[in-house]
């Protein structure tokens, strides 16, 4: 049976799929995912491909929106991706407890 | 067209070339992006990740074949072995096992596990419990190879941390050290023995290290995604 594991949990993971679970429905193209990242290609299609891998990641092509240019890719998190990025943001805002001259700050 | 953009739509189309079959989707959608990007700089970094991508996903196919997989179990082997050899010497003699410590110094430079004696004598337990653990963690990182696992880069790692501690350690120990300076001295200096080998020993792990990666990077989440 097909149990989707998480993939490891790496700082640039966590920023991908915040944007992308930003707004879930929008289908987002690799470049576009790359500027609101800010992560280079070489590193943001690895993680593409194991998201999709792991089944976190829809991936289609889209027709051109001219003649002549090339047809697109186009991505969005599936519902287990939605749920991982939400489990990874919640991960991420759990209160940090700092101890300064005494006093412990959340 | 500028060069600048000839060289990225080279370089895409060279990616997609040697993007592995499986993965072919991927680079297709990479190199269809550039066209979107205005500015030339920017669509050559773009173009040089891709290609890198590629050559990172090729190279991971290769190092992930199973035969390429078998061959690398081979410096694994030979990494437990290192590790566990001296220990073994040592252990075989507190226990007198004469005709296993024969055999063994043998395989030795100078063939013969006499000279070894004052350096087996002042072998403390945990460095010889440490080899042991060192070569147990690096053969779980040859079963987990076998497996595809990640987690063998972690556990080869670990081996050899632990190896290098110790080794670290029972060198701060001076009668020890002037033993085995008596122990590893020459009168003749031969370069495979006592250059060649001793590099080649250090760079093994390294080697081991970066084709562990390669070969198990990504794979699980192929391995579900296929099942």
């Amino acid at each position: 049976m097909f149990m989707a594991r998480k993939p490891r949990s790496s700082k640039q993971t966590n920023q991908l799929l915040a944007v992308l679970a930003s707004d879930r429905e929008r289908w987002r193209h690799g470049y576009d995912l790359s500027q609101e990242t800010g992560l280079k290609s070489g590193t943001l299609y690895p993680l593409l491909m194991r998201l999709s891998d792991l089944g976190f990641l829809e991936a289609r092509w889209t027709e051109p929106e001219r003649e002549g240019r090339p047809a697109r890719h186009e991505y969005r998190l599936t519902e287990a991706g939605a749920a991982l990025a939400r489990e990874q943001a919640a991960t991420a805002m759990e209160p940090t407890f700092v101890k300064a001259k005494g006093v412990v700050l959340a | 067209m500028s060069f600048v953009r000839e060289v990225s739509r080279a370089l895409v189309s060279h990616g997609r070339a040697v993007m592995p079959e499986s993965r072919r989707f991927w680079a297709a959608g990479m190199a269809n992006e550039l066209d979107r990007i205005e500015e030339d700089g920017a669509a050559l970094r773009w173009a040089l990740g891709g290609v890198m991508t590629a050559y990172l996903e090729r190279v991971s196919e290769f190092f992930g074949s199973a035969p390429v997989r078998g061959l690398l179990l081979l410096p694994l082997l030979f990494e437990v072995m290192q590790s566990v050899f001296a220990q073994t010497m040592t252990l075989a003699w507190r226990l007198g096992a004469t005709p296993m410590l024969g055999v063994m110094g043998e395989q030795t430079p100078g063939g013969d596990y006499h000279r070894f004696i004052p350096l087996l004598e002042l072998v403390p337990d945990w460095y010889v419990w440490a080899g042991f653990v060192a070569g147990g963690l690096v053969l779980a990182a040859g079963v987990q190879l076998i497996r595809r696992r990640p987690s063998a880069v972690v556990l080869f790692i670990a081996g050899v941390a632990v190896e290098l501690v110790a080794e670290a350690l029972v060198h701060r120990n001076a009668a020890f050290n002037e033993a085995a300076r008596q122990v590893f001295h020459f009168r003749d200096v031969q370069t495979t023995r006592d250059l060649l080998i001793p590099i080649a020993t250090q760079m093994i792990p390294v080697f081991i290290a970066g084709s562990l990666w390669l070969a198990t990077r990504g794979t699980r989440a192929r391995a579900e995604a296929a099942s």
